[in-house]
């Protein structure tokens, strides 16, 4: 094990307020032949990247392991610290003693733990193999679907770029919702005004293609190269993209009559019913719409279908805005308005004074509570019972019409989309970005992006601005002629290949191909641009020819022989897929939730890389436990079926560990998202106990 | 934030949960003018007013840098940082090392006889005769330095006297008036007075007052220095609002040491820019060598 | 106006005035339904301009009938009168760039009071189109935004000056590196990072700030299409829209960047002890170091005004980096697009005289509380109270400053959900403490904020409808009393805490350039720059060329910074693109 360097991170008092660590960097000194073993307080910040360098020159090291915080943050940044220093970015390892240990465990366990971790980390990168980047041809052309506001500004964006578009809306015109929903502070030119113009340019603009009532029946391919099925009133057609912009937008809701059964009367209308009133753009130079003639008083709703504690917790964040604006709009006809609300939310600098501000100075009465009920009176009217939190008591109010402030909702069909994109959602149901701060505009899988209130409730302002946004990230890997990929994918041994064709069927893009070689028989055959690297045909393969270079079966193994070195019995051996479960476990750890010590996590790629033979090993070396976590099926899955695949095996698992003379008890797996930090807890606070009283869980 | 009252100055500046104060003991304070030429940011000053002199710190000028503790030689500044005292700048080892004050050898000093119970005669050894009781002392024991020192050192014990020298100025009086030579003296600058007397009116006796070894007096009309053990100290240069006392330090004997710039500018301002270009002498050599010359009277 | 320019005008009268000109009124019902265009239309009929009116003409239909080639066949001179040039201008741009035989304008239906002044307005745009009248005249004035402009001359300069390094500021960076555009980047502190840098956690997720952000910095740094000035401000700028000349101060640092390797041996040293201004004072720094631990870039710098030259860091340091008799020194930049990214000032929470801040070293901001709590703040991570003791009880106030007729009369947007993350600090912290939130609404709007505010509450964090009145020192002496009148409560109740967390409000940036253009961009009315147009256009400043991210122009949450910065790397590449075209292109709105 010459020539591996191990740097241990102190990550402030993050790690070394937990552990030892120069007792750690001794002790690893002793127990592993690696030529150089430091500290430093913070690995990834320059001085602890030169000082990496530095070794590498001086010491001639040629693989490193840093002993820090998640990969999942920082493995990039350090392969590109061994590539500035000569080094193949592959031949690095991270052992994560922040997340996984000193942030969820403490005293003399958690120093134990870390040292197993470095240990398993240094059989890994003691079995890996160089790798090379793959280098793709980008196809200089953009798919847009949804062709509202946000599809349209980023659609014109991309096309003013000089990159031809594509642009899908389901419906037969392009607009939107932006339309019936225009929260905009008074005194600002019609939201039609500025819409019209850009569909019109839309239609006009020699570089896009507009397909109306099209919807996307399917996409393959990958960054770089994606073709997408659409089918449209024409019929179906294919269209080559380099990158997607998703612009779906939301859908307003609909209140629901068994949770509002109020919503049936005839006075009770919805913001976006009131907003059609208005007039296609929301304000009225034409005087007071006829339904609304000889109406006195008019409540407003607030947080209609949003921030429901039990159903739907999430704040739609337009509404209060759209109510004070609707609120202006009536007190100009002379019409008294009572806004019933939880918060007033504003979220703009203008917003305050001009809408609200403005709201109060007009008159207009804001209660502060919670509705007890709504029933209609003789007078045709309506009688609100409202608790009010200032006066401490119930109140009534007789008001002649009620407007729902309906919040926003993820489309309806979002779900499908969702699987065609092979996108996350996150609890809120809208689309999940790659991270809430820093990455917004950009999806979990390469090349799509994400433009507008698909991701999350928007007005129109943030929408254009999230779109052009998402359509600069488009032309940033649109500009390039060729593309890098990682050079993490499946490799068949062409020896041990027997041609059955398991991994060509299981292969979740059809990157396995079976061809005959020059002796005329049939062999698997990868094609190296298609394959994303889940691994799922190495975990399929019967003969164990195919195998992944990331996590290559002999590094897993080591991993594994590692982890049950001592005590193998008191372990839980749990492997981990990257995207959800290892993430979930972070979590676990961002949120300091601590869970028993003797977990031992193995990342792999995906759930689907996991062999039955692999569990046996494990097994055989002595665990106690052995668990799989991957994403939730179906749709989680960054591999599209990478962890549904895997569960077909699980029945082959437990059939062959009870061959074998082993308990298929001891043997579960789970499904565990990125944001299910209390969930893996919970687990393997359950497996531990299963462990110590020594009954199957 | 600083609080100031007649007895000591205290500018402390807090931080969150620890604190960094500086405290001038004014009780202390000789009024010399150290501490006000070696401030590299001039944020302490002896001020003349009609009570007197008084030291005061322009907290705004002050960064706690630690030079005028460092150059006190009454020890009447210290610095304090989370409950200790702050050493950054000694221990930073850019200044050289201010030599010790004074060492008294005890065993040199006149040995005495025990002490007796009262009404009890007893054989003294130096006088070779029997003490009466009343005499329960040895005439012969020494309490010279005791008496002589300006600025109560010595004090007496079983043991002999012993030292305190925080307060000592290196005047050397000690050293005059000692007949055994137990004591040593290491002085910390050469230089000289310049006493003219003429410019001084009848009546006006500020530096005699304010003087800390007390070597100014007025004799037969004249203001002279009365002993040349002056501890070139500056304060009645201070006082004095007719120019008529001038002390010039023309070299400060430290050991030879690698120093920092800071202390070069520190010496210069002691100086006056003399002590640049003087070969520094063995500070230790003889103490006859060192002792300053002295201007204005001749024994 | 010249014989010549005369003449021209004269001729064209005596032709006939229809020949080869049109005027084309949209009468959008409803922007501008009020101005009456048929009478306009009279008027022009009289001076025998013909006119065509048109009712909406951004419509699809509408426009490709008007706007077709064989539509403006014998067209010479075309007058638009829509709406502004933010709404229909690019429209009208791409679909008659090719024409390049017709000189047309555009007219804002808005800008004229009635029919009368509207037809003047119409007429002199015409005329003003006319060849031989703009030849004499000179270049045409910039009245006219659209359709065949003055030449900008000289080929614009392919780089673009972003001032500010914070998040917002390195993602612009980054996002114009990626499409291969040089960018500099200038950061008035010693180190990148901006405020982001000083928070301990991020909302709603918690993740560690400094983690997430710090590979961004130094990705930003180390890129090669980007020059980071740090220590720098603006000084002077200068130019007109697309040739910008930009005077940068460089802020001596009195440390050689090259050698300086940021070992720290300078600040084991010196003497100086100061305030880590970076660490909102709380923590005493050296004044010579590194701003913090993982500062970009990592350099020490020595703080002047508090050096007292003892050269003892010249002796420490082993790579003789240190230059004490540096001066500064003004660099020029000439660029053709400016991104403004300063950021918004906090709040001075010493002007709420009534919270007690500066007397009581328990009342806290926001900032100071995110420092303390942080590992490499003052406690090293430890949540005390100044007295050293661990706080039972822990009040937050939530619009300190905000939405106050008296300071700011805006809401600003991040403090509620700010506050919340904090509370969850404390917990995190010290299980058993008792923590209150004073609020006036609680906005946790934004993705999944909602859900941060529920597990608050799930956890026991005390809500109050209420502002307090005053903080004051308790009977004890030790602690703090905080008091308010809570709804449906009579009379005033108090609350004892051993630490006040003040929730300041965001202001605008004060540090202004010098603009020597001839219109700066516009401040609103309160304070921040004020946005070109409402719709689409809230990343441009009044002024072409420059180019608003972040809090500069409102106050912004890290999210919103990001996705602006990558809006405004678009819209700055799209004004490349037109003034770095070939010089006779037409110049922006």
């Amino acid at each position: 094990m010459s020539g591996i360097g191990v740097y241990i991170c102190h990550c402030g008092q993050n790690i070394a307020g937990v552990i030892d660590v120069e007792a750690l960097r001794r002790r690893v000194a002793q127990c592993s032949k690696a030529a150089v073993v430091k500290t430093n307080v913070f690995c990834c910040s320059e001085p602890g990247q030169k000082e990496i360098r530095a070794d590498i020159a001086e010491h001639g090291l040629e693989r490193v392991l840093v002993a820090a915080c998640s990969p999942r943050l920082h493995e990039v940044t350090f392969r590109r610290t061994i590539a500035q220093a000569g080094l193949n970015p592959y031949l690095l390892e991270m052992a994560n003693i922040r997340e996984q240990c000193s942030w969820v465990h403490r005293g003399s366990e958690a120093q134990d733990k870390a040292l197993d971790l470095i240990l398993m980390g240094l059989a890994r990168l003691a079995r890996l193999v160089p790798l090379q980047d793959r280098l793709v041809p980008v196809t200089r052309r953009a798919l847009v679907v949804g062709g509202g506001v946000g599809g349209l500004s980023a659609a014109l964006e991309l096309a003013d770029c000089g990159v031809p578009v594509v642009l899908v809306e389901k419906s037969p015109s392009l607009g939107g919702q932006a339309l019936r929903w225009n929260i905009a502070v008074p005194e600002v030119d019609p939201l039609s005004c500025f819409l019209r113009p850009l569909i019109t340019r839309a239609h006009l603009h020699p570089r896009i293609r507009v397909l109306e009532a099209s919807t996307l029946e399917d996409v393959r391919g990958y960054v770089g190269r994606f073709s997408a099925s659409i089918l449209g009133p024409t019929g179906p057609c294919t269209e080559e993209a380099g990158a997607l912009v998703v612009a779906t937008g939301f859908e307003p809701y609909t209140p629901d009559l068994s949770r509002y059964p109020f919503a049936a009367l005839p006075q009770v209308m919805t913001s976006v019913q009131l907003e059609e009133l208005f007039g296609k753009d929301g304000r009225t130079r034409h005087g007071i719409p006829s339904a609304l003639e000889r109406v006195r008083t008019v409540a407003f709703l607030q947080c209609v279908g949003s921030r429901l504690d039990d159903e739907y917790p999430h704040c739609s964040r337009l509404c209060c805005a759209v109510t004070l604006k609707q609120a202006l709009a009536l007190r100009a006809f002379g019409i008294n308005v009572r806004v019933f609300h939880r918060d007033i939310r504003l979220y703009d600098k203008n917003q305050e004074e001009a809408l609200y501000g403005r709201a109060r100075r007009e008159g207009v009465q804001f209660h502060r509570g919670v509705l007890k009920a709504v029933e209609g009176d003789a007078a045709g009217g309506l009688i609100l019972h409202w608790y009010d939190e200032f006066l401490d008591e119930d109140m009534r109010f007789p008001v002649d019409r009620l407007v729902c402030a309906v919040g926003l909702r993820p489309r309806s069909d979002a779900e499908s989309l969702r699987r065609v994109l092979r996108l996350a959602a996150s609890q809120d149901g809208f689309l999940l970005e790659a991270h809430p701060k820093l990455h917004p505009l950009e999806s979990a899988v390469e090349g799509v992006f994400l433009a507008g209130s698909c991701q999350g409730p928007k007005d129109v302002r943030e929408t254009v601005a999230a779109s052009v946004g998402a359509a600069a990230k488009a032309y940033q890997l649109l500009c390039k002629d060729v593309l890098q990929l990682d050079g993490m994918i499946a490799v068949i041994d062409r020896d041990g290949c027997v041609g059955c064709g398991t991994c060509a069927a299981e292969c979740p893009y059809q990157a396995i191909v079976l061809r005959e070689d020059e002796e005329g028989a049939l062999k698997a055959h990868v094609e190296t641009a298609a394959c994303k690297g889940c691994g799922v045909c190495a975990g399929a393969c019967p003969t164990q020819a195919a195998d992944h270079l990331g996590f290559p079966l002999e590094a897993l193994k080591a991993m594994v022989d590692a982890a049950l070195a001592d005590r193998a019995g008191e372990k839980i051996l749990a492997f981990c897929c990257h995207w959800c479960a290892y993430a979930g476990a972070d979590a676990a750890g961002v949120s300091r939730l601590a869970y028993p010590t003797p977990v031992r996590i193995v990342r792999v790629p995906c759930s689907g890389r996991i062999s039955p033979r692999l569990v046996l090993h494990a097994f055989q070396k002595g665990a106690g436990r052995v668990m799989v976590a991957g994403c939730h099926p179906p749709g989680d899955c960054h591999y599209i079926s990478g962890n549904v695949r895997f569960e077909s095996r699980v029945p082959r698992i437990r059939t062959l560990l009870s061959k074998k003379g082993y308990d298929p008890n001891r043997f579960s797996y789970y499904w565990i998202s990125a944001t299910e930090g209390p969930q893996f807890q919970q687990i393997v606070r359950r497996l531990a106990e299963g462990l110590e009283t020594g009954n199957p869980s | 934030m600083k609080r100031e009252d007649a007895h000591r100055i205290l500018y402390t500046v807090r931080f969150y949960h620890v604190t960094l104060s500086l405290e001038v003991d004014r009780d202390r304070c000789i009024h010399c003018d150290l501490c006000s030429l070696a401030c590299p940011r001039q944020a302490l000053r002896i001020d003349a007013d009609e009570q007197g002199l008084e030291i005061c710190l322009d907290h705004d000028r002050c960064v706690f840098c630690e030079v005028c503790a460092y150059v006190c030689p009454v020890s009447a500044i210290a610095l304090r940082y989370e409950d200790r005292a702050k050493e950054l700048l000694r221990r930073s080892g850019g200044l050289p090392l201010i030599p010790e004050k004074l060492r008294v050898d005890v065993d040199r000093c006149p040995h005495r006889c025990e002490l007796l119970e009262f009404e009890q005669n007893h054989w003294c050894r130096q006088q070779r005769r029997l003490v009466e009781n009343r005499e329960t002392e040895c005439p012969k024991y020494c309490f010279r330095c005791v008496q002589n020192c300006p600025r109560g050192v010595y004090h007496e014990t079983p043991e002999g006297t012993s030292p305190d020298p925080v307060p000592c100025l290196r005047c050397e009086r000690c050293l005059e008036t000692c007949p055994h030579g137990s004591i040593r003296v290491t002085p910390l600058f050469r230089g000289r007075v310049l006493l003219d007397a003429d410019r001084c009116p009848e009546d006006c006796s500020l530096c005699m007052e304010v003087c800390p070894v007390k070597v100014i007096e007025r004799r037969d009309g004249r203001v002279v220095l009365i002993r040349d053990t002056c501890a070139l100290c500056g304060a009645c240069a201070n006082v004095c609002d007719r120019d008529a006392v001038r002390v010039v330090r023309e070299k400060v004997l430290v050991p030879e040491a690698d120093t920092c710039p800071l202390w070069d500018r520190i010496r210069d301002a002691l100086t006056e820019g003399m002590g640049r270009n003087v070969p520094s002498l063995a500070p230790l050599a003889e103490p006859s060598s060192s002792r300053p010359l002295q201007a204005g009277h001749h024994p | 106006m010249t014989a010549a320019a005369h003449e021209a005008m004269t001729n064209q009268k005596n032709q006939s005035p229809t020949h080869g000109t049109r005027i084309l009124l949209c009468r959008c019902p409803e922007r501008h339904g009020w101005q009456d265009l048929d009478q306009t239309a009279e008027i022009l009929a009289g001076a025998g301009i013909s006119v065509r009116l048109v009712d909406a003409l951004c419509e699809r239909e509408t426009f490709t009938k008007e706007m077709s080639k064989t539509a403006l066949r014998d067209v010479e001179r075309l007058v638009i009168g829509a709406c502004s040039p933010f709404l229909i201008g690019d429209l009208l741009n791409q679909a008659l760039h090719d024409q390049s035989d017709l000189r047309w304008t555009l007219v804002d239906l808005k800008d004229a009071r009635n029919a009368v002044a509207l037809s003047g307005i119409l007429r002199s745009r015409l005329q003003a189109l006319d060849p031989a009248f703009s030849k004499t005249c000179g270049v045409l004035s910039a009245g006219i935004p659209h359709g065949t402009l003055r030449p900008l001359g000289a080929k614009a300069p392919r780089r673009v000056l972003v001032v500010g390094g914070g998040v917002g500021g390195c993602q612009v960076a980054l996002d114009l590196a990626g499409m291969g555009i040089p960018v500099t980047l200038v950061e008035t502190e010693d180190s990148l990072g901006g405020n982001m840098a000083r928070l301990d956690k991020t909302f709603p997720t918690l993740d560690c700030s400094i983690c997430i952000l710090g590979p961004r910095l130094v990705d930003a740094a180390s890129h090669p299409l980007i020059t980071v000035l740090a220590s720098s401000r603006i000084k002077r700028i200068s130019g007109r829209p697309g040739h910008f000349l930009v005077e940068i101060e460089h802020r001596p640092r009195y440390v050689d960047m090259d050698l300086c390797s940021g070992c720290g041996a300078c600040s084991e040293v010196c003497p100086v002890i100061v305030p880590s201004a970076w660490n909102a004072g709380l923590r005493p720094r050296k004044a010579v170091g590194i701003v913090f631990e993982q500062a970009v870039p990592l350099r020490a710098a020595i703080q002047k005004d508090y050096c007292i030259e003892c050269g003892l860091c010249e002796k420490a340091c082993e790579r003789k980096a240190i230059r004490l008799s540096e001066e500064p020194h003004v660099s020029r930049l000439h660029t053709a697009a400016i991104v403004l990214a300063e950021g918004a000032r906090l709040f001075k929470a010493s002007r709420l005289g009534s919270y007690g801040y500066g007397r009581f070293p328990e009342v806290l901001t926001n900032l100071e509380f995110e420092r303390l709590v942080c590992a490499t703040g003052p406690t090293q991570g430890a949540l005390i109270a100044p007295s050293g003791s661990r706080p039972r009880s822990v009040a937050f106030i939530q619009c300190a400053g905000s939405r106050n007729r008296r300071f700011l009369p805006y809401c600003s947007i991040t403090c509620c959900t700010a506050s919340i993350k904090e509370a969850m600090l404390v917990l995190e912290h010290e299980p058993e403490a008792a923590v209150t939130i004073f609020f006036n609404d609680i906005r946790t709007t934004g993705k999944s904020f909602e859900g941060l505010f529920l597990r608050a509450r799930e956890r026991g964090v005390r809500f109050v409808k209420a502002l307090p009145d005053r903080v004051e020192r308790a009977k004890d002496g030790k602690r703090l009393s905080v008091h308010y009148r809570a709804a449906s409560h009579p009379g005033t109740q108090t609350l004892e805490a051993d630490l006040v967390v003040l929730a300041v409000g965001v202001e605008p940036p004060n540090a202004d350039p010098r603009w020597v253009v001839r219109t700066p961009p516009r401040r609103d009315h309160y304070g921040f720059y004020e946005e070109a147009f409402y719709w689409g256009r809230q990343m441009h400043s009044t002024l072409p060329g420059i180019f608003l991210i972040g809090g500069c122009h409102g106050p912004r949450d890290i999210t919103q910074t990001v996705t602006e910065a990558s809006a405004a790397a678009a819209h700055v590449a799209k004004w490349l693109r037109r003034v770095s075209a070939s010089p006779s292109k037409s110049s922006p709105p």
